[in-house]
């Protein structure tokens, strides 16, 4: 006998139903659109099989037969997206002092992670060459590399960042190591010199900015008070005159109980030609009221994003290209980042954490100066999915089980899951599957 | 090759459950094309399979 369940999900414009493997999603304009959890298929399908999912009894043997079979269906092609073994992104906290205040600040409100008055400011410089060293020592000849530049405000020292560049090209280049190169900024500090350093680097460049100034400026402050929409935008714009030389030019907006209007900022920053727009949400104690409205307008993003520019639109916003990379790519995903895995973050004092968001948290220090915790580091080697006991969770092979830096936040334990976080995961990933659906459905292969 | 129905075998047989083709190409390069997506550093990047879910920066996505 068939096990059909059918649900909606709280709070959120959304009709979901279940069966085991499949998930089918009814969206706004009437159609049915499925997803097979394992093999990662989407499916447009018959009102029928909708009604299956529901009331199995409402309908005719042959609908829940093809409903079995998809289910029971296991696709060949798609494999098992898995970290490379070891370290390949290391992430440094060039600064941990900040030259702004963002309200929301997950570096404790001035880039010091809460350690204000501490010696750490800057990076120790040699110190981080070594460990920086001993990490390339481990990559294979011919192997990727990623240094990440984080604060506080990492361009508060550029030297130190060419100095950092300069020294990893020279250990990398014997072994023919392909070096990456990224920065998150808040841009203010960006000079042509500086434009010309990252694209000289080929970085990959991520600014942080919520949207117009209006919003920008009422969150995004200066030390001074000031909103810093005027000096970020000028960044903005030195960026763009060397943007063809940068690995890419990203802005990432940060929603949360500070703000939640997704398709204002969207409206303003989609303006500039960013190669990736991240619309990224912090979480935080009043989720339950904000996190479903950042979600819902997200996907009125969607939409608006879709209309305008179909496909192409759409997957200038990160959630929905990396949704459909996935798609496309037919791979399952089983890690939602490479934390303790391939990534390591190190701070100005050289102790090294698994997730960059964790710097000056004592509990999950991995290591310090030229020793890592070995036993630490291989508690997180099993998949997150594993970890975080995501189980059949239909989204699961998208999600690759939650964040392990919200789940500590939110919950108290880094593996216990915040059901905030999988209600607007699974909730964007529903909508992108929607549009992923009409675009592969509508325009067939080789479009 | 729109509306194609994947189990082949079962073509004429299949009525409620349309699977659409996923378009590995546009996973490859996806990341390349105009604007739609972050450039590629090298053609070893463009071809890789996705590891991670959906991270909080981009650095931990592939
Ligand atoms: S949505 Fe939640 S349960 Fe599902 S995979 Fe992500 S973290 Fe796990």
């Amino acid at each position: 006998m068939l096990l059909l369940v059918g649900f909606n999900t709280r709070g959120f414009v959304l009709s979901l139903a279940r069966f085991d493997n499949i998930l089918a999603i009814k969206t706004q304009d009437g159609r049915v659109v499925g997803f097979h959890a394992v093999n990662l298929q989407v499916a447009r399908l018959d009102e029928q099989v909708w009604t299956a999912l529901e009331d199995p009894s409402q309908v005719r043997n042959d609908v829940k037969a093809e409903v079995l079979e998809w289910n029971a269906e296991r696709d060949p092609e798609v494999t098992d997206g898995r970290a490379p073994n070891g370290i390949r992104t290391l992430s440094v906290n060039v600064a941990q002092i900040c030259n702004m205040r963002c309200s929301y600040c997950a570096a404790g409100g001035d880039g010091t992670y809460g350690a204000r008055g501490s010696k750490t400011a800057h990076i120790d410089l040699e110190k981080f060459k070594a460990q920086m060293r001993m990490l390339l020592d481990r990559v294979p000849d011919g192997g990727k590399f990623t240094i990440n530049f984080i604060g506080g405000e990492p361009l508060i020292y550029p030297k130190t960042i060419q100095a950092i560049a300069d020294d990893a090209r020279e250990w990398a280049t014997p072994r023919d190591l392909k070096l990456r190169f990224e920065i998150t900024t808040n841009a203010t500090l960006v000079t042509p010199e500086i434009a010309e350093m990252l694209a000289d680097l080929r970085a990959f460049v991520t600014v942080s900015i919520d949207g117009p100034p209006e919003t920008n400026d009422l969150d995004r402050k200066l030390a001074s008070g000031k909103g810093s929409s005027a000096l970020a935008l000028q960044g903005v714009e030195r960026l763009l005159v060397v943007q063809d030389r940068l690995g890419a030019l990203a802005c990432n907006a940060v929603f949360g109980a500070h703000n939640t209007d997704v398709v204002g900022s969207w409206n303003f920053l989609r303006q500039y030609p960013w190669d990736m727009i991240y619309l990224g949400y912090a979480a935080g104690p009043d989720d339950a009221v904000y996190s479903p409205r950042y979600a819902q307008g997200l996907a009125t993003v969607a939409a608006r994003a879709f209309e305008i520019g179909g496909e192409a639109e759409l997957r200038r916003i990160s959630q929905f290209d990396h949704l459909f990379r996935i798609l496309d790519g037919k791979s399952r995903i089983h890690n939602h980042c490479g934390a303790g895995k391939t990534l390591l973050q190190v701070d100005t004092s050289g102790k090294f954490y698994a997730c960059n968001w964790w710097t000056n948290v004592k509990e999950e220090e991995v290591g310090e100066d030229l020793t890592l915790d070995k036993a630490a580091l291989e508690k997180f080697a099993p998949s997150l999915i594993e970890l975080n006991n995501c189980g059949s969770c239909w989204a699961r092979h998208v999600c690759g089980g939650g964040c392990m830096f919200v789940n500590r936040l939110r919950t108290g334990d880094k593996h216990r899951k915040d059901t905030e976080f999988c209600n607007r995961t699974r909730h964007i990933i529903a909508r992108g599957i929607e549009y992923y659906e009409q675009s592969r459905y509508e325009h067939g292969q080789g479009d | 090759m729109s509306n194609r129905v994947m189990n082949t075998d079962k073509e004429t047989d299949v009525k409620y459950i349309k699977k659409v083709t996923a378009n590995p190409a546009k996973a490859a390069t996806a990341q390349d094309n105009s604007k739609a997506g972050v450039k590629a550093n090298s053609s070893a990047d463009k071809a890789a399979p996705k590891a991670y879910g959906m991270p909080c920066l981009p650095q931990h996505s592939d």
